[in-house]
């Protein structure tokens, strides 16, 4: 048995109503990689950053080779010798790579007032060098590089300490194959001198593959924690995903059911980098899923279609009108609405009160004579829509910064569906709510539905998707993948096996 | 692959390259469209002798003010500071008779803490920087007004008139300090830890900070090290006048529009020349606009406050050329 | 909702008349009671007037967070060219021409801030250097006069009347249309109003462009009350304007906290507060200094009690308890 590396007893970490991490019990040892499974959602990224110091633990304890280790910051992790390359701590566009990797870390590179570039230079090639990955051009504007080489570039910035734990958030979705195989080679060198990875990766082949063990999280908790090879692949996806897929939220009738009438058809759908080619029909009662991994390019398709992406080309047709979009309006023109994922930086107004936010998306329909917005309508519209919502508050003044995501996201939702929409468009509608606010959600869609409003749900969680969704396209890197029907092909294997 | 990477590197640099020289030939073929609209008069060594005297004091002000802007703090009391510091010098020489020590000690001290306070006044109290720089610039006038109200030479006359200790604005001492000044601001903000840590915090700081930059700190060296160079700037601009009139009424504001100027005409130029390269650039092409304006004969106070104002609205507009976000 | 509930007590709501007292108490009794003999108060109000006026206006780039410092110099091209036209063409031309500045010089501003992304407050920066150089090229040599005909605006008769006019007609825009809420919302979020399928550049370019309208009602009250004009009409006018709005609470970043009654009760605190300084017989250095430090020491204060004390009282109460519950489940 190897000598443990890094223990983690009995940790939590709360976001206001949210549990992200429940109790978490896990040892690491030194020479392996440990991989995290989990759903969107389920609380890897989150232990993974209490790991690395970018976020403070609630309550429970970290031993790092037996010593309490608790991280104030990543470069105070830097100094018990963990590193990390993760999303949230990216490159400073701004300045070159070389400065990039040593900011912080400067002390010894200072010769009298100067900072000795060619030293720091001489440093960053030898890190390159040892760990054989491939070079990066570091004397010029790190915002310039591609995001390729920015991720290889964190990855040696993290092994300027010389670490002997790493953590590994998503960083082989950046990299062609090629470099992926320079990535395993790395990964094989770095464990093989006793030192430990902490990996976090949606490509479960690649999991199962690369990592030693493989501990599984499921809504903040860990399930199972043992040696990958005793996994098999379709344990790993039950385990992860633990619940029967029609659960008892979702829909249970198990066909496609929609009008025939068409209400939205976009065809060829382009936008340079990030969709191509994206064409479909989305009919009157339909609930359409648009599903992909985290950076397949199915949010930017929502966001394409409301006309705020730059350089988009395709014809999008309201059918119900027979208007083509061009503008970020004409949506709303149309008897349409768009909901984006990114709800308190582009829904709400977060320091506004629930009746202000709840008026905005209706403050045309009810100005009347002489652009007169009566306040007496205004409170019956806010009214109606908080009651048929239930939306939990002292009253319609009550700030919405302080409501339970779930609450905010009733607000969100509600000012809209109370509007006369022919069709609507949610990214992620349920992310960072509840399980009670999600349930309540699926019962409004399906009512909207039987009503014949034409829905589009993007989503990053399978199982939602394949519980409320007539029909679900399928991206894998920025493409069309496949369009698939409730009737037949709504299995998890089915839908991973075209996704991954 | 690792050979292609290096060489985008290579010629990412190239295309820079090429770009410096663009724009380097675009200004030196207008330098010389301008002297042939001002009938030669502009290469003439007085009149040269006259540019590279007029560009130090915004290239100073423009590199001090480039410091504390890239922390994000819009200050725009500089130019108050600046009126209130002048004046403690110049009373620290003539009242007191304290000589180049008086002079020097004086005005960089007395900027240290005017700057020091407006910049506590928004990371402190949260008031937002702009705001804070008005509000400051307000208190500023008003106390340079006081000062020198209480020091004049004599009754009607509200100056103090630096009679002594000139050398410093004399040419060329004035242009070489000017350009050790811009070579110190160079080295600082390119080859320093504290220049690196700087930018990383104008650049991104919830990234600069969890690497371990303490962001606090790195604003009030920045607020330190901009109104030494803002001081150096008074000094030589002092010297070479003889007189900061103080002014009421945020008329101090037009005093630094030549600097808000350079520093915005280094902001559109930020991606083809480094800042400091860039302010340098700036100054030269603002101090040459005035003298070519001077040259033709258009009054300074109307028409060359009308192109002074419209240049700094270009180079706003062209600094902002690719943002797509939201501004306030 | 604007409606205040009963039993709820808002200190945001109640700040700008809590200081306004406070302004009055302090100089009436520096003052020896001399601020509030009629002839002062009479100067109170006619100096509150423009204040008012340019502050109704300026309410509408402020709520939206952006700044526009060009009223001041608006104040004076009204008074140079909008005189000069009614001297030399027609005493009549003299309300539309000005109007016309005011509107022009706004349009231009939104649209340098909206659709080319210059920050509002550097343009307008820009512009209030341009605008007063293009003042002095006319004034530095000449002066102007009213033309009796338009000595009616002067009168307090008309002043009443049309101050109040028109404040009903700012607050009907500002309260009571979709425009109004729009301008707010853009200072709470304005990528959340954009996701509405509003024309958010419009909307900025509009609330710009009512922002030089007002400036310009404004410079033809005070070119009336001074009877002409000189090159240094409106100096400092702007920042007057601006700690009206500030002094009251307006919230810096703007949104649904910006409120009319606040500029109006802001605009005669100010007033008051110079007005006083000039009776207790302090210099105008003096003056200006105490303005630049209660300017510093409002927004302090409200940025302060906005984070504080958002909402004192039993609603407050009320949040809190739901809050700390949601958290427990």
């Amino acid at each position: 048995m190897a000598e443990e590396m890094l223990r983690i007893e009995g940790v939590s970490k709360s976001f206001g109503p949210t549990k992200a991490n429940k109790d978490v019990n896990l040892v690491l040892k030194k020479g392996i990689v440990l991989g995290l499974a989990g759903e969107n959602g389920s609380g890897k990224s989150t232990l993974a950053s209490m790991v690395c110091g970018m976020q403070k633990k609630d309550s429970g304890k970290f031993y790092k080779n037996g010593v309490e280790y608790d991280p104030s910051s990543p470069a105070d992790a830097a100094k018990h010798g963990i590193a990390m390359v993760v999303q949230e701590l990216g490159v400073v566009g701004n300045l070159p790579g070389v400065v990039n990797m040593f900011l912080g870390k400067m002390d010894k590179y200072t010769k009298g007032p100067l900072v000795d570039l060619k030293a720091m230079h001489k440093d960053a090639d030898a890190v390159f060098e040892k760990w054989g990955l491939p070079k990066v051009p570091l004397d010029v504007a790190a915002g310039t590089l591609s995001i390729e080489q920015r991720k290889i570039m964190e990855l040696a910035r993290a092994l300027i300490t010389d670490p002997d734990f790493l953590v590994l958030d998503e960083i082989s979705q950046a990299l062609s194959q090629d470099n992926r195989e320079v990535l395993y080679k790395f990964i094989n060198n770095f464990i093989s001198q006793g030192r430990t990875i902490l990996m976090v990766t949606h490509d479960l082949e690649e999991m199962v593959e690369i990592c030693n063990e493989i501990a599984v999280l499921r809504d903040g908790v860990i399930v199972e924690s043992k040696p990958s090879k005793e996994y098999s692949m379709d344990e790993l996806k039950r385990l992860m995903i633990g619940r029967e897929v029609s659960g008892d939220y979702y829909r249970d009738d198990q066909e496609e059911s929609y009008q025939k009438e068409v209400i939205l058809s976009v065809e060829n759908l382009n936008v340079p980098g990030k969709c191509e080619n994206i064409s479909f029909e989305l009919h009157k009662g339909e609930i359409l899923g648009i599903c992909g991994l985290s950076d397949a390019g199915i949010h930017e398709v929502g966001s394409a279609i409301f006309g705020l992406e730059e350089g988009r080309t395709g014809t999008i047709t309201v059918r119900t009108v027979n208007k083509v979009l061009k503008k970020p309006g004409d949506i709303i023109k149309t008897h349409g609405a768009y909901l984006s994922k990114d709800r308190d930086a582009n829904g709400l107004m977060l320091d506004a009160s629930i009746g202000d936010n709840l008026i905005l998306p209706s403050a045309r329909e009810l100005s009347g004579t002489a652009a007169f917005l009566s306040p007496v309508k205004s409170r019956n519209l806010a009214q109606k829509a908080s009651e048929a919502f239930e939306i939990k508050s002292t009253g319609l003044r009550h700030i919405v910064r302080r409501l339970s995501g779930g609450n905010k996201q009733k607000v969100n939702l509600s000012r809209w569906l109370v509007k006369d929409l022919d069709y609507i468009i949610l990214d992620c509608p349920t992310r960072g709510v509840d399980i009670g606010v999600k349930a309540y959600i699926y019962s409004v869609l399906r009512k909207a539905k039987a009503e014949g409003l034409g829905i589009i749900m993007i989503s990053d969680e399978l199982p939602e998707a394949m519980g409320m969704a007539d029909r679900i396209l399928v991206m894998k890197n920025h493409k069309y993948a496949a369009m698939l029907s409730r009737n037949t092909d709504f299995t998890e294997d089915k839908i991973m096996e075209v996704m991954l | 692959m690792a050979a292609k990477a290096v060489k985008a590197g290579t010629d990412q640099k190239k295309i820079r390259l090429r770009n410096q020289i663009i724009v380097i030939g675009i200004i030196v073929v207008l330098f010389i469209i301008s002297n042939f609209f001002t009938e030669g008069k502009l290469f003439r060594p007085n009149n040269i002798r006259t540019i590279l005297t007029q560009v130090t004091y915004p290239l100073m002000v423009g590199l001090g003010m480039m410091f504390i802007f890239t922390t994000g703090m819009i200050d725009l009391s500089v130019g108050a500071q600046v009126i209130l510091a002048a004046n403690v010098g110049a009373i620290a020489v003539q009242i007191y008779g304290l000589g180049y020590p008086g002079l020097i000690i004086g005005t960089v001290v007395t900027l240290i803490i005017t700057e020091l306070l407006c910049t506590s006044c928004s990371l402190f109290l949260k008031i937002p920087s702009w705001v804070a720089g008005l509000g400051c610039a307000l208190v500023f006038e008003a106390l340079g007004v006081l000062l020198v109200g209480s020091y004049a030479d004599s009754l009607g006359t509200a100056i103090v008139q630096l009679k002594e200790c000139k050398t410093l604005g004399s040419f060329p001492v004035i242009f070489i300090i000017a350009v050790v000044v811009a070579i110190i601001a160079y080295f600082i903000f390119n080859r320093t830890r504290f220049g690196f840590n700087l930018r990383a915090i104008g650049g991104g700081g919830e990234v600069a900070e969890a690497m371990g930059i303490n962001r606090k700190k790195t604003i009030i060296m920045a607020a330190v090290i901009g109104a030494v160079i803002i001081a150096i700037g008074g000094i030589t601009q002092l010297s070479y006048t003889g007189r900061f009139t103080p002014t009421s009424g945020m008329g101090s504001l037009s005093g630094i529009f030549k600097s808000l100027a350079v520093v915005l005409i280094a902001g559109s130029f930020s991606r083809i020349f480094n800042d400091v390269v860039g302010c340098a650039i700036g100054a030269f092409i603002v101090a040459a606009l005035f003298n070519v304006l001077t040259l033709l004969g258009v009054p300074s106070g109307t028409g060359q406050d009308i192109c002074l104002g419209i240049v700094v609205m270009l180079c706003g507009i062209l600094s902002a050329l690719h943002y797509k976000g939201v501004q306030k | 909702m604007s409606k205040s509930k009963k039993g709820s007590f808002n200190i945001n709501t109640w700040l700008p008349v809590i200081i306004f007292v406070l302004v009055a108490v302090i100089f009436g009794i520096a003052t020896k009671g001399n601020l509030f003999t009629s002839t002062n108060l009479m100067n109170l109000f006619n100096q509150s007037v423009p204040t008012i006026i340019a502050g109704l206006g300026m309410l509408f780039v402020a709520a939206m967070g952006s700044t526009d410092i060009t009223c001041g110099v608006i104040v004076a091209l009204v008074g140079c060219y909008g005189l000069m036209v009614s001297t030399n063409v027609s005493p009549i031309l003299m309300i539309p021409v000005s109007l016309l500045i005011g509107l022009a010089s706004g349009l231009l501003l939104g649209y340098i801030n909206a659709k080319r992304k210059v920050s509002s407050f550097m343009a307008s920066l820009a512009m209030l250097m341009a605008y007063r150089a293009v003042v002095n090229l006319v004034l530095s040599n000449t002066s102007f006069y009213l033309p009796d005909s338009l000595a009616f605006i002067d009168s307090l008769a008309f002043k009443i009347i049309s101050v109040i006019v028109m404040i009903a007609i700012i607050v009907y825009i500002f309260h009571y249309t979709r425009f109004g809420v729009y301008v707010k919302d853009i200072g709470e979020n304005e990528v959340a109003v954009q996701h509405t399928g509003v024309n958010v550049d419009m909307i900025k370019i509009a609330a710009f462009a009512v922002s030089g309208l007002m400036a310009a009602f404004a410079g033809i009250y005070m070119v009336a009350r001074l009877g002409g004009t000189n090159n240094t009409i409106g100096t400092g006018f702007e920042m007057k304007v601006m700690m009206a709005l500030f002094i009251a609470g307006v919230p810096v970043q703007g949104g649904v906290g910006s409120k009319v009654y606040k500029l109006i009760l802001g605009a005669v605190i100010i007033n008051m507060l110079e007005n006083g300084l000039v009776l207790c017989g302090t210099s105008g250095a003096v003056t200006q200094l105490v303005r630049g430090l209660v300017l510093l020491a409002a927004v302090a204060l409200t940025a302060y009690i906005g984070k504080r004390f958002a909402n004192v009282g039993v609603e407050a109460a009320r949040n809190q308890k739901e809050t700390a519950e949601e958290a427990s489940k």
